[in-house]
């Protein structure tokens, strides 16, 4: 008898530990993870009370994320998503810390371009280039999560647009046409600042603000076949039309409030909120900002427009962001699924509603007509922010050369030619298409 | 009735060693491990103060691709901080700076700190009450002071233009902040408004404690105020006069949290109000976006950390060589 319950043990473990054994193979034959054991089961894993810790730099999305990740834990019982938001200035040493010491989060809101790379470079991410749901994304956007060996290791959260901002009622009080080329908009500043109203709310005490204004209007000036020559190498900033587009920044300084370069952020905003100025240069991520500070506050927005009356407009866009697995998370398999589903029009959708973002996802629409508008024109006429995305690397970064010496050029410190061979000289140090 | 003598004295002060007669007659045991009391505080400055130094030396040495340690260098990172365009040129700039900021600040906090604290020491009427005005600011933290000037220096809508405007002094209203020529001068400014207070009250405690006989005597010997001053304030408040000129020098040299507050990351307009400290930070940390360079950044570190130590020792040693005794 007590032979027989032997056997009948013997017998069960063995089962047991091949079930397990069965379990745990994947199909590249490594082994799953024991806490987010994957079975197939129609198109979703099923998971046992698997916790998935979110990091991200935005502690003001925190309510957003509360409902987007509600719906989603309605929809794959099992995951509860944990979100941990850090304050920007010091997630990117957060994460670093925290990846080195080994006791990261199962995924990471991780920066577009050249600062995601150096960490999926260092093989802290997981790859998921075979995510269903990622090759509906422009491949534009999918550069910006790109490693250094072409493997894809985030999901893109959201798209940024530099924007000409105005306001439409100053517009309309003024009888001012909305501009649609280059000269009708200096003329309508030139109309702006006759009637006493200043034409551009632009700061200048931080030299970012710089290179963002530029990225608003540069487009219109050397047109996307001038990066694409910049990314071939055929060409360089030497060229007629990257001087053009500085040139632009020349013809717009005297429509700048006075002083503009020691004044801040905050203030050209809230000129542009309360109607004091008639149109506003920055990204797009400050409609929400400028909204809460005057809710009655109606814009329109103005691309990068074109010299000659019917070439269209274009808007300079680029990714923010981005959702990426840790590999060596314990729940890799579960933040796959949350990472699946942040690829969906669902969650693109619910992204754009909550945080008046716009989403990379194909195919969201929002009832927010003024970013509707903006996912519109993209559509129609976006253009990769040079600076932003092939620009932002060298040391010191070519992007912040550029835009700091654009405020040399606004405090008369350098001329426009010597802005230009600023950016040349430190693009040519370590720009790859110039390293041919 | 002697109490003095060892016998009288609580057991715990006989075991205090150095303390003549004392710690022999106590033994051995007890006296030396009165030593161990410091090892705490040893093990907290070894790993907060000598570690981070170690490391950063021994960063300085190697290539780094984000934060992982990459190849040995050698000399190559303190080579490109000092040869590589635009690099040499921003640690060049950063140096003149500082050093610009250590004269200002020496001659607002030390030599007006000296002059308040001089004429604080003859007048006692309200005394107490400047003191407590001049220290106040010492009582926030520069994040904040640095935020609140950058409101009142604003060009158009700050307190201190319009304050000129309202006294018909328009013509010496300015862009503070953002002019090349005043930016660095309104750091400079706001930074001695701030550590004023507290060089009123080292040159007011030194003061104090000179025998007031030696004035009078001055005083019945005929010498004028400003003979008083140069003669005998100035060279018997030696001591405080070098602490406080290597304190400025440092925090000169270290000069980072009031700028990033005013002036942004890259010492704006266009690394005008640029310091070593904030380019350490660029290169260290990646500054507006950039990537981090964490070697050259430890290069730049050390070369501070040296350069600091070897000013402030030659200091240290200018003001020691000639004591003034009484």
């Amino acid at each position: 008898m007590r032979r027989t319950k032997r056997t009948v043990w013997a017998a069960l473990i063995g089962a047991a530990a091949l079930l397990v054994t069965a379990c745990g193979q994947d199909d590249s034959g490594g082994t799953a993870t024991e806490d987010s054991e994957a079975a197939p089961e129609g198109e979703t894993a099923e998971f046992d009370d698997v916790t998935i810790e979110v990091y991200s730099w935005r502690p003001e999305d925190a309510d957003g994320y509360r409902d987007i990740f509600d719906e989603f834990e309605a929809q794959h019982p099992g995951i509860t998503v944990k979100f941990s938001p850090f304050s920007s200035t010091d997630y990117d040493q957060i994460v670093q810390s925290a990846l080195q010491a080994g006791s990261g989060p199962d995924i990471i809101q991780m920066r577009s371009y050249e600062r995601g790379r150096q960490i999926s470079d260092q093989g802290y991410l997981e790859p998921i280039g075979d995510l269903a749901g990622l090759d509906a994304f422009d491949d534009e956007y999918l550069e910006a999560v790109r490693g250094s060996d072409g493997e894809i290791y985030g999901v893109p959260l959201a798209l940024n647009s530099a924007v000409t901002l105005y306001n439409v009622g100053v517009f309309e009080e003024h009888g001012v046409e909305v501009p649609t080329t280059w000269g009708e908009l200096l003329e309508a500043a030139e109309q702006f600042q006759d009637e006493g109203v200043t034409p551009v709310a632009q700061a200048g005490d931080a030299a970012y603000l710089l290179s963002l204004t530029h990225a608003a209007v540069a487009p219109g000036a050397y047109g996307p076949d001038f990066i694409d020559q910049i990314r071939s190498g055929a060409t360089d900033f030497t060229a007629p039309e990257f001087r053009a587009s500085v040139q632009r920044m020349v013809d717009l300084e005297p429509y700048y409030p006075p002083n503009f370069v020691g004044i801040s952020d905050d203030e050209a905003r809230g000129m542009f909120a309360i109607g004091d100025a008639a149109m506003y240069i920055n990204g797009d991520y400050r409609i929400a900002p400028l909204r809460q500070l005057n809710p009655d506050l109606e814009m329109g927005i103005i691309p990068a427009l074109p010299d000659d009356a019917g070439d269209e407009g274009r808007l300079s866009t680029w990714v923010d962001g981005a959702y990426a697995a840790l590999a060596d998370s314990e729940n890799v398999d579960a933040a796959r699924v949350l990472l699946e589903y942040m690829t969906t029009q669902e969650f693109g959708q619910a992204f754009a509603e909550a945080f008046t973002r716009t989403s990379p996802v194909p195919g969201v629409q929002v009832g927010d007509e003024l970013i509707q508008s903006l996912i519109e024109q993209n559509q129609q006429g976006g253009v990769p922010t040079l600076f932003h995305i092939d620009l932002a690397g060298g040391q010191p970064d070519t992007k912040e050369e550029f835009e700091n010496a654009l405020q040399g050029m606004y405090v008369d410190a350098l001329e426009l030619d010597e802005v230009v061979e600023t950016v040349q000289r430190s693009a040519e140090a370590w720009y790859e298409p110039f390293q041919q | 009735m002697s109490t003095t003598s060892t016998d009288a004295m609580p057991r715990w002060r006989r075991m205090v060693p150095g303390r003549r007669g004392t710690g022999r007659k106590s033994g051995v045991g007890p006296g030396r491990l009165v030593h161990l009391f410091v090892v705490p505080a040893l093990a907290v400055y070894a790993l907060f103060v000598l570690y981070p130094v170690i490391l950063t030396l021994y960063n300085s040495f190697f290539e780094f691709q984000g934060m992982q340690r990459g190849e040995w260098t050698g000399l190559g990172n303190f080579t490109a901080l000092l040869t590589t365009p635009p690099l040499d040129e921003r640690v060049v700039n950063a140096l003149v700076n500082n050093i610009k900021i250590f004269v200002f600040s020496f001659v607002l906090q030390c030599v007006v700190g000296f002059v308040v604290a001089a004429l604080l020491y003859q007048h006692r009427r309200g005394r107490e009450i400047f003191k407590a005005a001049y220290f106040l600011p010492r009582l926030l933290s520069l994040i904040v002071i640095g935020f609140l000037w950058q409101m009142i220096l604003s060009p158009n809508m700050g307190a201190l233009n319009q304050l000129l405007e309202g006294m018909g002094l328009g013509w010496l209203a300015q862009n503070w902040l953002g002019s090349p020529s005043t930016a660095l001068y309104s750091v400079i400014f706001v930074e001695g408004w701030y550590r004023l207070g507290f060089s009123i009250l080292v040159f007011l405690a030194a003061m104090q404690a000179i025998p007031r006989q030696v004035f009078e005597a001055a005083r019945l010997d005929g010498a004028s105020g400003l003979r008083v001053l140069w003669h005998f304030m100035f060279p018997l408040t030696r001591p405080a006069w070098m602490i406080l000129t290597v304190l400025t020098f440092i925090s000169s040299f270290e000069m980072f949290d009031l700028v990033y507050a005013m002036q942004g990351v890259t010492g704006s307009p266009f690394y005008s109000s640029d310091t070593l400290a904030l380019l350490f930070y660029r290169l260290a940390f990646g500054g507006e976006g950039g990537a981090a360079a964490i070697g050259l950044g430890s290069a730049l570190a050390l070369m501070l950390i040296v350069g600091m130590a070897l000013v402030s020792g030659l200091m240290v040693f200018f003001f020691t060589r000639k004591r003034v005794d009484l």
